[in-house]
């Protein structure tokens, strides 16, 4: 049996384990195993020799424990209220525009996910803040929800971002030049956001109206409270792109200092310290999980040499690359209906990596293409954290905000589904966008 | 006055009574829950006083050229121990990434039978790992392998973990009884 037949196989097998509802990681972990036994001729011993260390490795890897720390460093931001001072902030400079709350949503998302890198827990906090607001403001329903579940994708696509950490991880790419590559588009994605709400209420003002216009003593008061996060993000950012600290020390530090912004400023106690410790063992776990199985399952794939024999094949077969790169993105939107962004990273960069990086695209030197893939990969899983059926940030937003039908919500959602769509184009066809960044900072 | 200024405590994300408990579990269930709860801070303060320990290196180097010693070795040795002691509180709360798009039109009953089968693997899984990881601390231990700057023993950061994948198959045990008995019980 060829390799490609093999991998196929797996998949195959894998796709039922998950249809019957088995957690992802315990799937692709049997998978992996039973296709290891298998491929290596039916003996068990070398399985059971091999899975001695296989926790250990993936556990103690240096450059895998920044998960848990920017896990941490989240939790401390989440249950530390400096949601509350994001909002505060933005909305005090665009609150008396039409929409303008909306826009500070988007905002106050934004700045959340500086801090933060999960989506699910940028869409919660912030809705939790701002869905009260909007709805005080008098903004429609779906425009309410369908903001914040969009602006939740901000928060892994402003590095910090895990889904990031695991591709660095995969691909051997230095983490601190994919958060500099995933900032710009990040940024984009922000005034995307924000144009997507001008015009929807430029066409319906009843949807979005002004607010009163706060006076500066207020604003420079809100600016005050927000000091402290813009300050632990340049020193995440920076000190990890400049080399001042590695990825894992420059989020302890961020940990620790998003910790103490939670005690001292948002005045956390014992209960907020439980549930910071407990959401950061049940997200650990999570990605854990996930990583152990996927581990045991691209060893499998790589004894069965699949990944290799499709990249040969791809590149043989003289397809246009460009052709290839949109058979992958739209092989991720549909995965993006049934699975979970970290899974599909984990799931689909060890087969489609050599793909891509056999293939010629703009010219790119190897180190930016992957790069530039790593981004655009970044940007088309997370729109499956908005796009039906799943959408989970849309649920998470629904749920919260009780009086909007899940409908509207979905409604809500569309133009920003469209923004996302033109600016992943944009990527594709402008690689300079996430690169430019890398370029100009390159020490 | 601006709408701003005031927000409702209620509504602002505060963090929501973390003792509350899961719902629904036994006597078996409490204590199971006590167990992986425990566990799971207690991996969580180790991460914190990494996080310390890390700060306290990085200003040690920065400022006066004296890091921490073996400051990285420390931090994968607990990091490991740490993040396996994680998974039981996971798995208990029900914290599983699983794709639930294809079953959503199926019932109550055959949701929790393919729940309970799917928890049955998660205690294979804890087991299994449970087991090779002991197996593997035990050769480690004969061998005397120890770390390079600190001479720490590496077989103990390998025992330490041996726990916390106990704990996780223990949670899959008792979940996977925990979905069988709720799919007997609820209507067809």
């Amino acid at each position: 049996m060829t390799g490609i037949a093999a991998g196929l196989v797996l998949f195959a097998l894998l796709m039922g384990l998950l249809v019957l509802r088995v957690p992802i990681g315990i799937a692709m972990f049997a998978i992996g195993a039973g296709g290891y036994v298998w491929l290596t001729g039916g003996e068990l011993a070398p399985l059971l020799n091999s899975l001695k260390n296989l926790a250990y490795a993936r556990l103690s890897n240096y450059d895998l424990i920044v998960i848990p720390l920017f896990l941490l460093m989240g939790q401390f931001a989440t249950h530390g209220g400096l949601s509350r001072a994001l909002f505060r902030f933005v909305n005090a400079f665009m609150g008396h525009w039409r929409g303008g709350v909306a826009m500070a949503s988007v905002g106050a998302c934004a700045g959340f996910g500086a801090i933060c890198g999960s989506s699910l827990a940028t869409a919660a906090t912030m809705g939790q803040v701002a869905l009260p607001e909007l709805k005080r403001a008098g903004y429609a329903g779906s425009l309410a929800t369908g903001t914040l579940a969009a602006g939740g994708t901000l928060g892994i696509m402003i590095p910090p971002s895990v889904p990031l950490v695991i591709y660095a991880i995969l691909t051997q790419e230095s983490i601190g030049k994919l958060f500099m590559a995933a900032v710009l588009p990040g940024v984009i994605a922000m005034v995307g956001y924000m144009l997507v709400i001008r015009i929807v209420v430029a066409c319906k003002p009843s949807m979005g109206p002004a607010g009163p216009r706060a006076p500066w003593s207020e604003r420079l008061r809100a600016l005050g409270a927000v000091l402290p996060v813009l300050a632990v993000f340049l020193v995440v950012i920076v000190g990890i792109y400049g080399g001042w600290a590695n990825p894992t020390e420059a989020a302890a530090i961020g940990a620790a200092a998003c910790g103490v912004l939670a005690v001292v400023n948002g005045g956390m106690r014992w209960e907020g310290l439980i549930a910071t410790a407990l959401g950061t063992a049940q997200a650990s776990a999570m990605i854990f999980l996930v990583l152990i199985g996927a581990d045991q399952l691209n060893t499998a794939l790589a004894v069965s040499q699949m990944p290799a024999e499709l990249a040969a094949w791809v590149k043989g077969s003289g397809l246009p690359p460009l052709l290839v790169m949109t058979a992958i993105l739209v092989t991720y939107i549909l995965l993006g209906c049934v699975m979970d962004s970290l899974a599909m990273i984990l799931l689909t960069i060890p087969v489609f990596y050599p793909v891509v990086m056999g293939l010629e695209f703009w010219d790119l030197t190897p180190t930016d293409k992957s790069i530039w893939f790593g981004i655009l990969a970044l940007m088309v899983v997370e729109i499956g954290l908005v796009h039906p059926p799943v959408g989970m940030n849309v649920y998470v937003i629904n749920r919260l905000a009780k009086t909007v039908p899940l409908v509207e919500t979905f409604k809500g959602v569309m133009p920003f589904l469209l923004s996302d769509f033109v600016r992943i184009v944009a990527l594709v066809f402008f690689p300079a966008l996430s690169l430019v960044l890398v370029r100009t900072f390159h020490t | 006055m601006n709408a701003v200024a005031e927000l409702p405590i209620a509504e602002t994300g505060e963090p929501r009574a973390a003792h509350a408990g899961i719902d629904g579990l036994g006597r078996w269930g409490r204590r199971l829950e006590a167990a992986c709860k425990g566990s799971a801070i207690a991996g969580s303060l180790v991460f914190v006083a990494l996080v310390a320990m890390s700060i306290v290196s990085i200003s040690g180097r920065k400022l006066a050229s004296t890091p921490v010693p073996g400051d990285v070795e420390m931090l994968q040795l607990c990091a490991a121990f740490a993040s396996a002691s994680f998974f039981g509180w996971c798995h208990l709360n029900q914290g599983d990434v699983k794709v639930d798009f294809f079953t959503e039109w199926l019932g109550e009953r055959q949701v929790h039978a393919l729940d309970s089968l799917g928890s049955l693997l998660v205690a294979a899984f804890g087991a299994l790992i449970a087991w090779r990881t002991a197996a593997g601390a035990a050769s480690l231990h004969a061998a005397g392998e120890t770390t390079m700057i600190l001479g720490a023993p590496v077989w103990l950061g390998q025992a330490l973990m041996v726990p916390g994948f106990a704990l996780l198959a223990l949670a899959g045990l008792y979940r996977a009884a925990w979905h069988l008995r709720h799919a007997l019980r609820s209507a067809p």
